[in-house]
């Protein structure tokens, strides 16, 4: 009997928060919340509805290759990963982003079967960590119906029943636990979304399998914490009926979210520098997501409402005794026509303002989500498309305590945060070394990171850019420029370089010189 | 509590106290320091405890004391089985037994989210601790060495200690805990109560014959390409002979055969059955159900045509490098060399991926058979367990050739440990020259009779009490006479 291969790869990505504004609140569970009926779950015989999940749950295996940022003409070798999906309406299988980021090969087999179904992404939302699949044969759907999802937010103390396929053996395995807190917490590239954290065992392979109150799906595995005991946490419904929605057009938008960075309202010296009275509570602005004089928020504005609820000092809103999340939260519900109205106090004075929420954040350097990174390589350099994936890589393998100059005041760091300066910003960097080429002769072998400023004096706009410049150039040599403090200047002889990329990519077995929206854009403004 | 706990669950648990001495493959000639373990067990009937197999394997010493009772009674190993990690105690005193009732079992399989208690002595305190949780899944896979068994996983924590105590669902055992996953969070392992009742009765009659299992090599049916190659349509299922365990003529098995049906059970393409419940489990799970008179029956699909065959199925799995499963390792000290017959705990031990390239590297035997039956009855691999003792004799040779395979002395090809001892005491010959299995290692040369004259010196200087081990001595003992 040949093992079925074992999940090797978690999704256990906490991110690490972005810009965490508001300190941890310590939250109580309200006394007089009913407790649940012990073991409610547990204590209802194995009948049929109770065995309809069993049917609705699936293993799903991927073959995924990841982007290599340091040789994006390549991608890195492809791994095998296991992991849980469910099925629900439409004859499609929902699981995380995560089991099937940058799948090249995916199969799904029902939780009873022995026959492994070839699958396709048909949707993926990498920031929620959510996806949707499609089958090849859709008569699987057949015997397996969709899980019912429960149309409310679960209270804390109710019995969790998850599903799933983690490491320990093959067969579907179910363990047992409680709903521990509800939260709005970070997801990846910067999303925030509710959470809820429950104590039922959660193992790698879990990921994508249903949570189950009372034979309703409340919600998704997705990830742990690490080196603690049974802190397991979920998607919950609303996360993925915003999702499910939100992909009904055709297509993923994101979430809304608003940008702006608040502060908590609890020194006394910051609450009389605003003269602020005692019944005054709200989070004070101290970034403006725009500082655009028609930008309906200012700095040391007091966000004291959104909508019609009441956010307090901390920045928190209690939606419920047992429910009190960060005023985030309430964007995806208030949110019309991308407009969210808050209620501020600037000056002492309450105004009604709207402001835009957008579905993501513009950044200079964008997150890769499901995307290989963009390249062009000329002669012996490769410059790549600056992401937040490669910029993080590069800023965090020198270390924190230990940060090259050359990135310290380069727009690695300095930028991370940034919007584009101008519509089609892109930062253009080296990605990798020097290939081995008489060329590069006595220059510095690996300016991997550097920020290309310039080429003969041209200020680079993007990848594209750069790579017409170097194509247009009639001069004798190439000089690139760096941003940052501590990169040499490189010059080279245009010509040489330029008849140089073919051998050099011949050599090092590289089968494009660019990526594909880099090569079309040349050919489409070929060189004069 | 759903489930009212019933006082004559505790009365029923003992801690186990046992002090182990493990062997030490790289010092045959001696046992590993004594160290003390605890764990569980529980009363059944016939006034015995039942526990795991790995707390009582290399013990010298066993003691149990009843759950409330501040007493230790010694306790003696009935009988063992360290494939599926069982074993039987028996207490001197009867009146241990007194107000301890055997614990009922459960007569079938517990459902996936059946509430589960286990009840032991885990790390964290002294005193009976119960654990809670539910069934997370029932699979049938290895447990030790080739013994293969129904498992069933929990999500109650499993710590050490638990090991032998019992998981009790409405105040019936389920099973005994006996495992967990390591790095992992609540994935614990109990052994259901079918294997512990084959188990008993096989040890009914005779001493503990082991589990009948199927040794062949095995490959899914999933590739569409295997069928069309096969000459089997879409509605043929099954899992296919890659390689029979036995290639001779009249082994019922053949390359090639896919095995569709295990007595009438359907075997589907991954090799499972489905045997409702949510039990849904490899094919070989249903050998220990419809073995007869050491034969299981199955359907084969052969050229495209259903067979019907009788596959003999048994507890031995003839293993060149055999477990030890309990036992000491053999050995025979020769002047300053250490022989050892090669198992796989040796290999185990070795493990370091250093040792396994460079054993890899010279095509050692111990890494190209490892999984092989023996080529002729009594075949062993006859290894060098320990650097040479120190002494004049082996200046000049490599000083640690530890795991290297002896193949011949004086150009005679050594069948086994016993084997190399004969040959080695009835040479003649002025020199013994050793070589060795693979490429690239040395040849030793030693004068014969200087050699053997070192023996007793060697011993005495490494303060080693016998030459051999009791198989071997009495062997050579055997021969002279």
């Amino acid at each position: 009997m040949k093992a079925i291969h074992p999940s090797r790869r978690l999704g256990f990505n906490l991110i690490a928060a972005l810009v965490s504004v508001l300190g941890l609140a310590s939250m109580a569970v309200a006394a007089d919340q009913p407790a649940p009926a012990a073991d409610s779950a547990v204590a209802a015989p194995a009948d049929a509805s109770a065995g309809a999940v069993e049917n609705s749950v699936v293993k799903i295996f991927a073959t995924f290759r990841n982007a290599d940022l340091g040789k994006p003409w390549s991608k890195a070798t492809p791994q095998e990963v296991s992991g849980s999906g469910v099925v629900i309406e439409g004859n499609r299988i929902l699981t995380n982003a995560h089991v099937v980021h940058y799948a090249s090969q995916i199969q799904v087999q029902a939780a009873r079967s022995g026959t492994k179904v070839s699958a396709k992404v048909a949707f993926i939302a990498t920031g929620i960590d959510l996806a949707v699949l499609t089958l090849d044969d859709p008569s699987f759907f057949d015997t397996h119906p969709p899980l019912p999802r429960a149309a409310k937010i679960p209270n804390t103390k109710d019995s969790v029943l998850v599903y799933g396929f983690p490491t320990g053996g093959n067969n579907l395995s179910i363990t047992k636990g409680i709903v521990s807190r509800i939260e709005f917490a970070n997801y990846n590239e910067g999303t925030g979304g509710l959470r809820v954290q429950i104590d039922a065992a959660i193992n790698p392979g879990n990921s994508g399998g249903p949570a189950v109150v009372n034979n309703e799906m409340i919600g998704l595995a997705f990830s742990r914490l690490n080196n603690s005991q049974n802190i397991g946490y979920i998607i919950p419904g609303e996360e993925i009926e915003l999702f499910l929605k939100d992909i009904s057009s055709g297509h993923y938008t994101g979430k809304p979210a608003m940008f702006e960075v608040a502060q908590t309202f609890e020194n006394t010296a910051l609450r009389s520098f605003l003269k602020a009275d005692p019944s005054l509570h709200g989070v004070v602005v101290f970034e403006p997501f725009d500082d655009d004089p028609s930008y309906p928020i200012k700095q040391w504005d007091i966000i004291t409402k959104i909508g019609d609820t009441a956010v307090d000092d901390q920045g928190m809103v209690t939606l419920r005794p047992d429910l009190r999340v960060n005023y985030r939260y309430l964007v995806q519900n208030v949110a019309k026509d991308g407009k969210l109205p808050l209620t501020v106090v600037r000056e002492g004075k309450a105004m009604a303002v709207s402001i835009p929420v957008a579905p993501k954040r513009p950044l200079v350097m964008p997150y890769l989500g499901e995307k290989y990174p963009s390249y062009y390589i000329f002669g012996p350099m490769c410059f790549t498309k600056v992401s937040q994936d490669f910029a993080r890589a590069v800023v965090g393998s020198s270390g924190a305590s230990a940060i090259s100059w050359d990135i310290m005041g380069g727009p690695l760091v300095d930028r991370l945060a940034d919007k584009p300066a101008f519509p089609g910003e892109d930062l253009v960097a080296v990605s990798a070394p020097f290939f081995p080429h008489k060329l590069s002769i006595g220059y510095d072998a690996s300016p991997v990171g550097g920020v290309i400023k310039s080429v003969n004096g041209i200020v680079i706009k993007n990848l594209g850019h750069l790579a017409q410049v170097l194509n247009d150039s009639k001069d004798e040599y190439l000089k690139f420029e760096f941003y940052g403090h501590d990169i040499e200047p490189l010059v080279f002889p245009r010509q040489t370089m330029k008849d140089s990329t073919e051998e050099i990519l011949s050599d090092n077995d590289i089968r494009a010189q660019g990526s594909p929206d880099v090569m079309t854009a040349l050919a489409d403004k070929p060189t004069n | 509590m759903a489930v009212p706990v019933q006082d004559g669950v505790e009365k029923s648990v003992v801690k186990i106290f046992a002090t182990t001495r493990y062997p030490d493959v790289f010092k045959p000639w001696t046992k590993e320091a004594p160290r003390e373990i605890s764990g569980t067990g529980v009363i059944i009937d016939g006034h015995r405890i039942l526990t795991n197999a790995h707390m009582v394997l290399y013990t010298s010493q066993i003691q149990v004391q009843a759950n409330g009772s501040g007493e230790k009674v010694t306790a003696t190993v009935l009988s063992v089985a360290p494939g599926i990690d069982l074993a039987l105690l028996k207490v001197e005193d009867p009146t241990f037994f007194d107000g301890r009732p055997p614990l009922p079992r459960a007569s079938k399989l517990p459902d996936n989210k059946d509430s589960v208690l286990v009840y032991g002595y885990p790390t964290g305190g002294d005193n009976l601790s119960i654990t809670k949780g539910i069934v997370s899944r029932i699979e049938f896979t290895t447990y030790n060495g080739f013994t293969a068994g129904l498992r069933i996983q929990v999500d109650a924590p499993i710590n050490p200690g638990n090991s032998g105590g019992p998981a009790v669902a409405n105040n019936e055992m389920i099973g005994l805990a006996f495992s967990h996953l390591g790095g992992a969070e609540n994935i614990g392992y109990i052994i259901p109560n079918e294997e512990i009742n084959l188990f008993l009765n096989s040890i009914a009659k005779d001493a503990y014959q082991g589990k009948p299992g199927l040794y062949d090599d095995l490959q899914t049916l999933e590739n569409p390409a295997l069928r069309p190659f096969l000459k089997i349509d879409k509605n043929a299922h099954g899992i296919i002979v890659n390689d029979p365990f036995y290639k001779d003529a009249d082994y019922p098995l053949k390359k090639w055969d896919i095995i569709s049906k295990i007595g009438d059970t359907p075997v589907d393409d991954q090799g499972m059955v489905n045997l409702g419940n949510d039990l849904r489990v490899g094919f070989q799970y249903l050998v220990q159900k419809d073995v007869k008179d050491g034969k299981v029956p199955l359907t084969v699909v052969r050229e495209g045509k259903p067979v019907n065959i009788q596959l003999p199925v048994s507890a031995d799995r003839p293993a060149l490098l055999a477990p030890l499963e309990g036992r000491y390792p053999s050995y025979y000290i020769f002047g300053p060399m250490v022989f050892s017959a090669a198992t796989e705990d040796f290999i185990e031990n070795l493990s370091g991926s250093n040792a396994m390239s460079f054993l890899s590297f010279i095509g050692s035997p111990l890494i190209t058979r490892r999984g092989d039956k023996p080529a002729f009855p009594g075949e062993q691999l006859v290894v060098i367990s320990s650097p040479f003792f120190s002494h004049d004799l082996d200046l000049g040779y490599e000083k640690e050739p530890v795991s290297w395979v002896v193949k011949s002395v004086n150009g005679i090809a050594i069948k086994n440990l016993q084997h190399l001892a004969q040959v080695l005491n009835s040479s003649k010959d002025e020199f013994l020259k050793f070589e060795f299995a693979g490429t690239g290692l040395e040849t030793f040369v030693f004068p014969r009779q200087a050699m053997k004259d070192s023996t007793e010196e060697i011993l005495n200087d490494n303060d080693i009490r016998t030459q051999g081990s009791p198989d071997i001595m009495a062997a050579l003992k055997d021969a002279t006479k």
